[in-house]
């Protein structure tokens, strides 16, 4: 018996009463890219905010799926860049992308944020520290001239987006386009 | 009629291979003369018509259901002699088989009428109608054998009327006497029963007293035409000793005379007229027409073209590329250009999608797999005393029937689970305010790729708090943990684990959830328990639809394990050092009296390029450092690299690896739909340890590498 499955955080619970949005359109719930108008009010967004080579991540809660401890990855050949490898996560082949720059297979002691979907996509982190209740308007979203105020993070990575969280800013990762690395 | 077509298509391919069989047997049955009835034979169309008479209910065919049962009736009689074997009947029999083949078809597809089944009645009601020739015989005849009055008791109706058939055919009667040990007795006693079958008819087995406790006895009661001499070596072989049973020569011989008289008086009958004109002329002409378009074939059949597709399709890839090349040097016109490239890369996804559609041949629908499954829960429950009905939904999802079959023993497991831990008795029920009987729903459905199973039943529940308190009891945790309700009903499925109070005869201790999530998770699945405390338990198998299972060979190269397909390999080698002929980068080797270049696998996998040999593990047992150096250099010349010859394009290459491991049978999961974008891995496989090894694409791979270089 493997050890996972009692170290699974409960994430998921709040999520059934969110707006469903298709991720082809938008990963992040249209209210907060202020695109359109949305019918449904979105008072708060749950992040889940996860550490890994020193640098703090979010992702939306209502696009992951679970984290477990990682298991023994093991290193893909000609595999795009950050996706370091694969592990088996209850019977199910994950592929591990790592954010951290110095990424080192086979050697992590870390956590593995499952996402939602059929993408099959983990994120390796250091540290999950846990969820951030953020209000909409805490978000913004990164427009054309506005790199120098992003964190170093956001324009490296899938983060079309970012918010400050204890006094840092904190890159908000865009799902839809984490697949399309 | 059956709207579903892949049901339909399933359902008339199984009944024609029964019909096939029916109207064979009844063909054989009716050539043959009618006082000597061929009572296997007999034995074996009764059994096809049951068949199909179970196949007609499962698919909600009630009227052909109902047809078969008559016709099973009137084959039971003539099984216990109620009714004679004439030359009138046989044909009548025929009939009935064809109209029975006819109707099938068509009530399947709905295109049968009342009437159809109607005159299909009559005939068949006109048989069974007719004068039973021989009444139960007195038992004058079993007198003559030398059984106890208490064996006597034990035999059937059926088995009594084969030994009237057997005495008046004049034949000996023996009784072979027979004790096996307990775990041999399945093998042995199949074995003997073959070669006495051979030597004549087994009419019933009865317990006989053993002289050791750890043995079981038999007495095996056989009519022969044969000797007690002949029998003797058979016997014997086994260890048992024969007696005869009646009955006296001169019964015999009077037997024989009544016989002779009987098939004399029977000369004068022959001319008789079939009852023809009583099926649709419809019938007559679709006879020759098949009941369904599909033909069966065997998986490896379908896995040895999937093969071949794959390599299609890889050797085209190459040669896209290749026309790409091609395009830049040749200095066509914009035109030919655009031909070139666009049917270059038709045919590429055109091969992708024969692949595709070849794994879609290996699809069947669970419906054969639902309708046991409830059959077996309506027994489980009557062997427990309890009382359930079965519910079924999405019988029609499909699934790559490996994975059908790999789920059956899981799937008996949960259904076990249900009944025997979920359900509660009858008197429980009632007074829980529940129906006395309880409710057990199977049903499946499509989840993305995956295919979710789910067995619920309608029974206590499941405590959560008596899981946890069993599992810190058990030392599985400590308590402390923060468990979600989900992760706790998850200690079910550590090994060893139980809430059951009790041992029962149908569910065992400890062992099973363990081995269904085992099971689940080997074909890339996920066992997902719910349960609402006094109120139901839901257990879900999310599975994926398709998989693909090939033979490879397992092989170890810098620290990783990794899978090949053994198709994919020509030939394993050991190669000293000595044989490998020139430096870093350019190395190759002798083989068949060809210069092979040879590259490390872990330079083709981009792990650590510096193609320096290492001497293999064994060499390198004493571990790194200076030592290790030292034992290195001195063992170098001995040292024997593992390597394997492949095939890529039209030329051999070695491939050297630190260790060779084994071949298995392994499930190659997908990496998702991101690994298209990862060349040279085909998907995964779990090993032991939680390790991964990937599967590899040698073909891609080398291909990978060549154009980089």
């Amino acid at each position: 018996m493997r050890p996972y499955g009692t170290g699974r955080l409960a994430l998921m619970s709040e999520k059934k009463d969110k707006p469903k949005v298709s991720p082809a359109v938008s990963p992040i719930p249209l209210a907060l890219t202020g695109l359109e108008p949305v019918d449904v009010t979105v008072d708060i967004v749950s992040v889940l905010l996860f550490e890994i080579g020193g640098e703090a991540f979010g992702i939306g809660v209502e696009h992951t799926e679970g984290v477990v401890d990682c298991p023994r990855i093991t290193p893909l050949p000609s595999a795009p860049d950050g996706m370091i490898g694969v592990a088996s996560v209850r019977g199910r082949m994950t592929l591990v992308m790592d954010f951290s720059l110095k990424a080192n297979p086979g050697e992590s002691k870390g956590r593995l944020i499952l996402l939602k979907g059929e993408s099959q996509l983990g994120l390796l982190a250091e540290r999950v520290a846990g969820l951030v209740a953020l209000e909409p308007e805490k978000i913004r979203k990164r427009k054309g001239n506005d790199k120098a105020a992003a964190p170093a993070g956001e324009e490296r990575w899938a983060a079309p987006a970012h918010f400050k969280h204890e006094g840092r800013l904190v890159p908000l990762l865009d799902v839809a386009r984490l697949a399309e690395i | 009629m059956i709207d579903d077509k892949a049901l339909l298509s399933e359902y008339l391919s199984e009944s024609e291979e029964l019909l096939d069989s029916l109207l064979t047997d009844l063909d054989t049955l009716a050539a043959r003369p009618a006082d000597l009835p061929d009572i296997n034979l007999i034995n074996r169309i009764f059994r096809t018509v049951h068949s199909l008479k179970g196949l007609s209910g499962m698919m909600g065919l009630p009227e052909v259901q109902s047809l078969t049962h008559e016709f099973e009736d009137i084959l039971d009689d003539l099984r216990l002699g109620h009714l004679a074997l004439t030359d009138e009947t046989k044909p009548v029999l025929q009939e009935a088989g064809a109209g029975i083949a006819a109707l099938v078809g068509g009530a399947a597809r709905g295109t049968t009428s009342d009437e159809d089944f109607e005159r299909m009645r009559a005939l068949l009601t006109g048989i069974a109608a007719r004068p039973k020739s021989k009444s139960k015989r007195d038992e004058s005849g079993l007198e003559a054998l030398s059984l106890s009055p208490k064996e006597r008791r034990l035999l059937t109706e059926y088995e009594e009327h084969r030994i009237n058939e057997n005495l008046d055919a004049g034949r000996s009667f023996y009784a072979v006497i027979v004790q096996f040990e307990v775990g041999k007795l399945d093998t042995q006693y199949r074995a003997l029963t073959a070669r006495l079958e051979s030597k004549g008819e087994l009419i019933t087995t009865l317990p006989e007293s053993a002289t050791k406790p750890e043995l079981v006895a038999f007495k095996l009661v056989l009519a022969t035409q044969f000797k007690e001499s002949d029998l003797k070596g058979v016997v014997e072989s086994f260890d048992g000793r024969i007696t005869r049973l009646g009955p006296s020569t001169w019964r015999r011989a009077g037997a024989a005379l009544i016989n002779v008289g009987r098939s004399k008086k029977k000369i004068g009958d022959k001319a008789h007229k079939t009852t023809s004109g009583v099926l649709p002329p419809a019938f007559a002409q679709e006879s020759l027409q098949p009941l369904s378009p599909s033909v069966r074939v065997e998986m490896a059949q379908i896995d040895n073209l999937s093969g071949l597709a794959h390599e299609l399709a890889i050797e085209m890839q190459r040669l896209t590329v290749m026309a790409d090349r091609f395009l830049m040097a040749a200095g066509l016109g914009a035109r030919d250009q655009f031909d070139l490239r666009f049917s270059a890369r038709r045919i590429e996804r055109e091969f992708l999608e024969l692949e595709e559609r070849l794994v879609e041949l290996r699809m069947v629908s669970l419906a054969q797999t639902f309708t046991r499954a409830a059959r077996l829960a309506g027994r489980l429950a009557r062997e427990l005393g309890k009382s359930v009905t079965v519910e079924i939904a999405g019988r029609e999802t499909q699934l790559d029937k490996a994975i059908v079959d790999r789920l059956a023993d899981a799937l008996y497991h949960l259904l076990r689970n249900a009944i025997d831990h979920g359900i509660e008795m009858p008197e429980a029920r009632r007074l829980a305010g529940k129906n006395a009987r309880g409710k057990i729903k199977i049903e499946a459905s499509l989840e993305g790729a995956r295919a979710v199973i789910a067995i619920l039943d309608d029974g206590h529940g499941i405590d959560a708090g008596g899981v946890l308190a069993r599992a810190i009891e058990a030392g599985l945790i400590t308590g402390d943990e923060a468990l979600t309700e989900e992760d706790t009903l998850r200690l079910l499925l550590r090994a060893g684990f139980s809430t059951a109070d009790h041992v029962s005869a149908v569910s065992g201790r400890g062992v099973g959830l363990d081995a269904v999530e085992r099971t689940v998770h080997e074909l890339g699945g996920e066992l997902r328990i719910t349960s609402e405390k006094g109120r139901w338990t839901r257990f879900e198998m999310a599975v994926p639809t398709t998989l693909v299972l090939i033979s490879a060979f397992i092989v170890r190269a810098s620290e990783w394990r990794y899978a090949i397909n053994v198709g994919q390999i020509v030939e394993l080698l050991y190669v000293s050092l000595d044989e490998v002929i020139g430096r870093e980068g350019k190395r190759s080797i002798q083989w068949r009296n060809q210069t092979l270049p040879l590259v490390e696998l872990k330079y083709l996998l981009g792990l650590g390029g510096a193609r320096v040999f290492r001497p293999p593990l064994r060499a390198r047992a004493a571990g790194y450092g200076n030592e290790g150096e030292a034992r290195q250099t001195a063992s170098r010349s001995m040292a024997r690299v593992p390597v394997f010859i492949t095939r890529a394009a039209d030329r051999h290459v070695a491939v050297a690896v630190e260790e060779f491991e084994a071949q298995r049978e392994i499930i190659v999961k997908s990496l998702g739909p991101l690994a298209r974008k990862i060349k040279g891995v085909v998907g995964a496989v779990d090993l032991e340890g939680g390790d991964v090894a990937l599967v590899l694409d040698l073909p891609s791979l080398l291909m990978l590498r060549s154009m980089r270089m």
